[in-house]
């Protein structure tokens, strides 16, 4: 798995997850840094907002250390964090409303880094959060189909359907875009 | 010309496929032989994969906050204190209501006659005071012996 660690720091941060059920503040601290870059990078792609992404990694945090006693493996504890990061942002995903696209078929796309990322937020905001959410961590977080399944906790059957469903609809939705 | 033929579905999954699996001979040579007839696939086929290319350039690097690890052990400190509220909060609010009775119970035994004036509007509360009743000394006004 992608976001797997190795065995010596496996056997590490069980040590630190019996810690944290403890209550022990510098276990808490570590395992905030250690697993701190990955939420926030995969919770920015699926929001397309860094400042949102914060608080959603923050929130994740908070639930999985309050919830934490429910864990009945601590090796488990790197995934478990993970699938709750990308729960939260589903959720937000779908409160959100689709935005309205209008571009300006007359003005070409540029294809500045720039104007590339906002016409690719703005076609992910029109994608629903289940498809959204499986194209972004595969293409984006390159997570195997059998990560993706199992941080979405749907079968690896699904993943395929809904990715290339995805693929598609990105596809038109980038030609209706950009006429390319 | 666009041209669009049966199987293009197969060559619009199977084109999908091939970025996540090695594809097998024959399903190779399908598409190659698709991909030679069909102008709409061809089209569809190299959209496809700039917008997928174009998608995988977008991705966001993460940005940390300075004081994230502290801001996430404060919440987390807020977050028990009000747990801890909210599960002895019943009992406190019992708590806090027995005093409540046994206060002002002790208060009415103690003190019956305030308790009668209480009820009573404040002017008539007033009129209702007992009168102090001063100690009469009979000293100055000695019975008359007749």
């Amino acid at each position: 798995m992608t976001y797997s660690i190795g065995a010596e720091a496996a056997a590490q941060e069980r040590q630190w997850v019996g810690r944290c059920r403890l209550g022990d503040e510098a276990a808490l601290g570590f395992l905030i840094a250690r697993h701190r870059n990955r939420l926030i990078r995969t919770a920015t792609n699926l929001l397309r907002d860094r400042h949102e992404a914060e608080d959603v990694a923050q929130e994740a945090f908070l639930k999985a250390f309050r919830e934490i006693a429910k864990l009945r493996d601590d090796r488990a504890f790197s995934g478990y964090l993970y699938r709750i990061c990308v729960r939260l942002c589903m959720d937000r995903l779908r409160l959100k409303r689709a935005e309205l696209v209008e571009f300006d078929s007359a003005q070409p796309h540029c294809g500045g880094a720039v104007e590339n990322r906002v016409v690719i937020e703005k076609l992910l905001s029109q994608l629903p959060a289940e498809l959204r959410t499986t194209l972004v961590l595969r293409e984006m977080e390159q997570l195997s189909y059998e990560e993706v399944a199992e941080v979405m906790q749907v079968p690896i059957g699904t993943v395929r359907s809904r990715l290339h469903t995805a693929r598609e609809r990105f596809r038109k939705l980038w030609i209706e875009a950009v006429g390319e | 010309m666009n041209v669009r033929l049966f199987g293009c579905k197969k060559f619009i999954r199977l084109s999908n496929e091939q970025a996540d699996r090695s594809l097998s001979v024959p399903e190779e040579r399908f598409l190659d032989k698709h991909r030679r007839v069909c102008s709409e696939c061809r089209k569809a086929e190299v959209s496809a994969s700039y917008a997928l290319n174009m998608l995988r350039l977008a991705t966001l690097e993460p940005e940390v906050a300075p004081m994230f690890e502290d801001r996430v052990l404060r919440r987390l400190k807020v977050q028990q204190v009000k747990e801890s509220l909210n599960y002895w909060s019943p009992a406190l609010l019992g708590a806090g209501l027995a005093c409540a009775v046994i206060f002002v119970t002790l208060h009415l035994a103690t003190e019956p006659g305030q308790a009668q004036r209480a009820k009573l509007p404040l002017a008539q509360s007033k009129n209702s005071a007992p009168s102090r009743i001063s100690p009469r000394l009979e000293l100055n006004h000695p019975p008359i012996l007749r």
